[in-house]
């Protein structure tokens, strides 16, 4: 699956969030958005996952402009991707196993089918053994191995991570690093945060701040 | 000043109102929507939250406004030797206007808060989003349910309420003014109508309804942290009961010329 951006804005209100913004992610790019608090990071990301509407410009996934498809094709092509949110937003009230089998529901997979898969994606994660737990006993590190887990369970071809490694020690965040990048292989990875991290090194970076933005692209997709 | 100053003041009053009921309309068309295909599990843990959860709350206020209203009409009943009719008068007041407007308001503020406040912290913490990335659908998965399950629950308990008021007006009849069971309860069912249970119950599920629309609405258009779950479920609180008094206003005339 193919995604970009063409001269896209997105305003809040009076705020301008996004000012023309331009990429092209072909399948298997990688990308990482930093910049300080504010700079519209989780406002690129959900723009590119569909989840906040251009003002201006296009987002267009595989060369159509998301705004053209139908309710129907919409969902398909969501289907193909994957976000762990900022806010990890998973459901205290559910056990990991069922949030993470969340993005299954009304996909009309057979009981064991979705066992099998959630089993696979905990297991991807290294969470099997707190599959029946609830999130809000979980560590920060697990918890944001549930929240790429549940991106994971639909063998997403796009995977977006809001600041996967905020609030986590360096050697927490290392392993998480390292399991963005396993799981990212032969898909397109977008990772968003405040810097660059050693343990997350992304083919193309880009600077997005309040103020101005350069692009800066070291190897150009 | 000028001519536009009015104006403006108007669309300054006018906007929240014309705004507040479009909210209002809009969480009641989707629920109704999604009505068909509600989520069980999610409609069960509500009912759970809102409706057997708050069972001694519901319990507490029957019992207190059936001994209140029995002990302040007794007064007049003595007084104007209708003391046979007390048990008429007793039950309608607590079927009619107590039962109904008591349990809305305190339900408004266990129900409705909750209610809100749980939408609020949803939407801020960024679930309801997360689910719209997975392509489910926030409303019927999570919204609708709640809207159910508290309209729903405040009418079952409010059914349980006038039971138990009705059971503590005959307990606080004999002891405070020396009223046989026989003679309270007789007239209670001689007097009192099929139709004022109907419209007592009507009352009653337009004012959970009306809660539940009005707490799921500040709930969803919560914004920011910690201080917008605060706010939204300060709001379900306030316009949660400043909706049942209007609309205990309105209905009241009407359900009375329909019904009796
Ligand atoms: N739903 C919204 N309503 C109004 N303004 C918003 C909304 N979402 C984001 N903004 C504004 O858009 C700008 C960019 O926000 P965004 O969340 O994309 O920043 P960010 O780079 O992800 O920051 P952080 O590093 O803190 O996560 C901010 O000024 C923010 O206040
Ligand atoms: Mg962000």
């Amino acid at each position: 699956m193919e995604l970009a951006t063409s001269h896209l804005v997105v305003d809040f209100g009076p705020h301008r969030a996004l000012d023309d913004v331009s990429l092209h992610f072909p399948l298997g790019s990688q990308l990482l958005l930093y910049g300080p608090s504010g700079g519209g990071k989780t406002t690129l990301l959900k723009a590119l996952a569909g989840l906040v509407l251009p003002t201006r410009g296009q987002v267009l996934w595989n060369g159509r402009d998301r705004l053209t498809l139908s309710r129907g094709e919409t969902r398909d092509a969501q289907a193909h991707m994957g976000m762990v949110f900022q806010t990890d937003a998973l459901f205290d009230t559910l056990t990991v196993e069922r949030n993470v089998a969340l993005p299954l529901e009304r996909k009309g997979l057979s009981a064991a089918a979705v066992e099998e898969k959630v089993a696979n994606a905990l297991a991807r994660v290294g969470l099997k053994a707190a599959a029946q737990k609830r999130p809000e006993h979980l560590s920060g590190g697990m918890r944001k191995r549930a929240g790429i887990a549940r991106a994971l369970v639909m063998e997403p071809w796009v995977l977006f991570a809001d600041d996967p490694l905020a609030g986590l020690d360096p050697e927490t965040a290392a392993g998480i690093s390292a399991l963005l990048l396993e799981v990212s292989h032969g898909r397109t990875l977008i990772a968003a945060m405040p810097d660059p991290h050693p343990s997350l090194p992304l083919a193309r970076t880009l600077r997005l701040t309040p103020m101005a933005r350069d692009v800066d692209n070291r190897s150009t997709a | 000043m000028n001519t536009a100053a009015p104006l403006r003041t108007l669309g300054r009053v006018a906007l929240p109102g014309i705004r507040a009921a479009g909210a209002l309309t809009l969480v009641l068309a989707r629920t109704l929507r999604h009505l068909p295909h509600l989520s069980g599990r999610e409609c069960l843990r509500s009912l759970v939250l809102y409706g057997y959860q708050s069972l001694p709350l519901t319990l507490g206020v029957g019992t207190l406004a059936g001994a209140t209203v029995v002990l302040q009409a007794g007064i007049y009943a003595e007084r104007f030797g209708a003391r046979q009719y007390l048990g008429w008068a007793g039950g309608y007041a607590v079927l009619w206007e107590f039962g109904p407007l008591l349990l809305g308001l305190v339900m408004a503020g266990r129900v409705g808060a909750r209610n809100a406040a749980e939408l609020a912290l949803l939407k801020t913490n960024g679930q309801l989003e997360g689910l719209r990335g997975i392509s489910l659908d926030p409303f019927r998965y999570l919204v609708a349910p709640r809207v159910v399950a508290s309209a729903v629950a405040i009418t079952c308990l409010a059914t349980l309420t006038y039971f138990v008021a009705a059971l503590w007006e005959t307990v606080a009849a004999y002891f405070a003014l020396g009223l046989p069971a026989r003679v309270f309860l007789g007239s209670f069912a001689d007097m009192l109508r099929p139709n004022d249970v109907l419209g007592s119950l009507l009352k009653t599920a337009v004012f959970g309804t009306a809660i539940a629309l009005v707490s799921t609405a500040a709930g969803l258009a919560a914004q920011g942290g910690a201080r917008g779950v605060g706010r939204a479920a300060a709001a379900a609180v306030v316009f949660g009961c400043a909706s049942i008094f209007a609309l205990d206003f309105l209905i009241t005339p009407l359900l009375a010329r329909w019904l009796t």
